[in-house]
């Protein structure tokens, strides 16, 4: 006979409802039957153990932008307007891990999801990250605390920042948690303590990331051995604002 | 209506109109369009066509619709934040880096992402077993069903992914499929007793579960990528 029906094989696999003797006969000696069975036998044991009221959770918005800095092109990105923090949203942020009723389901999720604005990563001068996850293959040469600064602004903010070898050239991995939602972005900066020497390595985000800057090759590491994070204001102006959030010592 | 070439089997659901359906207490009532989800199923094979086509956009409008799905897994698998954030970061950079290799054709892109999700989940406990005392095998993320270690029932990192993967695809599922395949999994109703509760003929209970059931097992193992 004919290979057995869909539906009768869905019966058998959801509530264990016989098949005919016929279709049982023709399973026994039918190998695309027996694994179109056991295929829904396994949906259904899966289906069963899950969790029927699953919600899904948000990544927290420096996800995305970890990815575009990871990436380094323009995906989505837009310059954000001084509008305030959902301006700044990537797709997905702004939808916070949602308690939902219970009447609403995870198609509406979809939705409000969708209605995110894609904001971009702000700031005059997001440098390019080319290094790839190679991070198991590159070696720390150096690595600093950054805590907030003695006379700046105070706060839960921390993170370290470590220099790289990689395959590609110098990297400072920075990793920083708890920076709040800035006015304008922040940038990062080895700074020469000596001489008050500063260069410009790229911005980070707000709130948790991990960013990868290439370091010049030519910096003089052993004496731009300060890792700074400024607040900057959104103004053109390339200086460093004064205004220092982090640092730390590379040691 | 634009004609979309839809990368793999699903059961569409026809016609418009609002379905009312009166559920069980435990459940909620719930009024929607079954054109609904056509339109869902048209807009998700869009967004795999131009993120094959390598547009910006298609990145993005992929990373809305499922990051979440993505992060939740990463979430349910390592059980950390910051884990489950790194994890998500690498699933989404890495799909972009190789989209070379996603056929639009031949599979949908969340099963795609799904499947590097796998990938991901398998590396980080791989990276880890060599500090447990946990076999290797059993952290591999391979198929499961050929594990020869006997491990604790739905503990396989790889049981974790499939139950996200498959509860959200019983989410995504318009009505009144969604409901006749919940009262089945979750309250152990009988087609019958299914079709009784919600005022259906038996026939079409029947034949809506197995419409339902046939795309969440396309969905699950379509995310278990090539064997």
């Amino acid at each position: 006979m004919a290979h057995c029906d869909d539906e009768s094989l869905a019966m058998l696999a959801l509530d264990g409802t016989q098949l005919s003797s016929a279709q049982a006969a023709h399973l026994e000696q039918c190998a695309a039957c027996t694994e179109e069975l056991a295929s829904l036998r396994r949906t259904v044991t899966v289906g069963r153990s899950g969790d029927p009221d699953q919600e899904l959770t948000a990544p927290p918005q420096a996800v995305w932008a970890a990815i575009q800095n990871e990436l380094g092109t323009a995906t989505g990105t837009g310059t954000s307007d001084a509008g305030g923090a959902d301006a700044e949203a990537g797709p997905g942020a702004g939808v916070v891990p949602i308690r939902r009723a219970k009447s609403r389901t995870s198609r509406r999720w979809s939705s409000l999801a969708a209605a995110a604005v894609i904001g971009g990563i702000i700031g005059g001068g997001v440098v390019a990250a080319t290094v790839a996850l190679q991070q198991e293959s590159s070696q720390v040469t150096a690595s600093a605390e950054l805590s907030p600064v003695p006379g700046g602004p105070a706060g839960p903010q921390h993170g370290t920042a470590s220099v790289q070898q990689t395959p590609s050239g110098p990297v400072l991995a920075v990793d920083t948690e708890d920076l709040p939602d800035p006015d304008g972005f922040y940038e990062v900066w080895l700074m020469d303590a000596a001489t008050g020497g500063l260069i410009a390595l790229g911005t980070v985000p707000g709130g948790r990331s991990v960013v990868h800057l290439p370091i010049p090759p030519t910096a003089k590491l052993n004496e731009f051995s300060t890792v700074d994070v400024s607040i900057e204001p959104l103004d053109g102006n390339p200086k460093h604002s004064a205004t220092s959030v982090l640092r730390g010592d590379l040691v | 209506m634009k004609m979309v070439t839809l990368p793999h089997r699903l059961a569409l659901e026809q016609g418009g109109g609002a379905v009312a359906v009166l559920v069980a207490p435990a459940l909620s009532v719930r009024l929607c369009h079954t054109r609904g989800v056509q339109q869902e199923v048209e807009t998700e094979a869009d967004i795999g066509l131009r993120f094959a086509a390598g547009e910006d956009d298609g990145f993005a409008d992929a990373y809305k619709s499922w990051g979440s799905l993505v992060y939740t897994i990463a979430l349910r698998s390592t059980g950390n934040e910051a884990d489950a954030a790194d994890l998500t970061q690498a699933v989404f950079v890495s799909a972009w880096q190789s989209r070379g290799s996603f056929d639009p054709e031949a599979g949908s892109l969340p099963a795609w992402l799904v499947t590097i999700t796998r990938r991901r989940v398998a590396d980080h406990f791989r990276r880890r077993s060599v500090t447990s005392e946990i076999p290797t095998e059993a952290m591999t993320g391979d198929d499961p069903r050929n594990s020869t270690i006997a491990t604790r029932p739905g503990s396989h990192p790889s049981d974790v992914v499939d139950r996200v993967v498959v509860a959200d695809e019983l989410g995504r599922l318009g009505e009144p499929t969604q409901t006749i395949l919940r009262l089945a999994f979750f309250a152990d109703l009988s087609q019958q007793q299914i079709a009784y509760r919600l005022s259906m003929p038996l026939g079409t209970v029947k034949s809506q579960t197995r419409r339902g059931l046939l795309r969440l097992r396309d969905r699950l193992e379509g995310s278990h990528g090539p064997l």
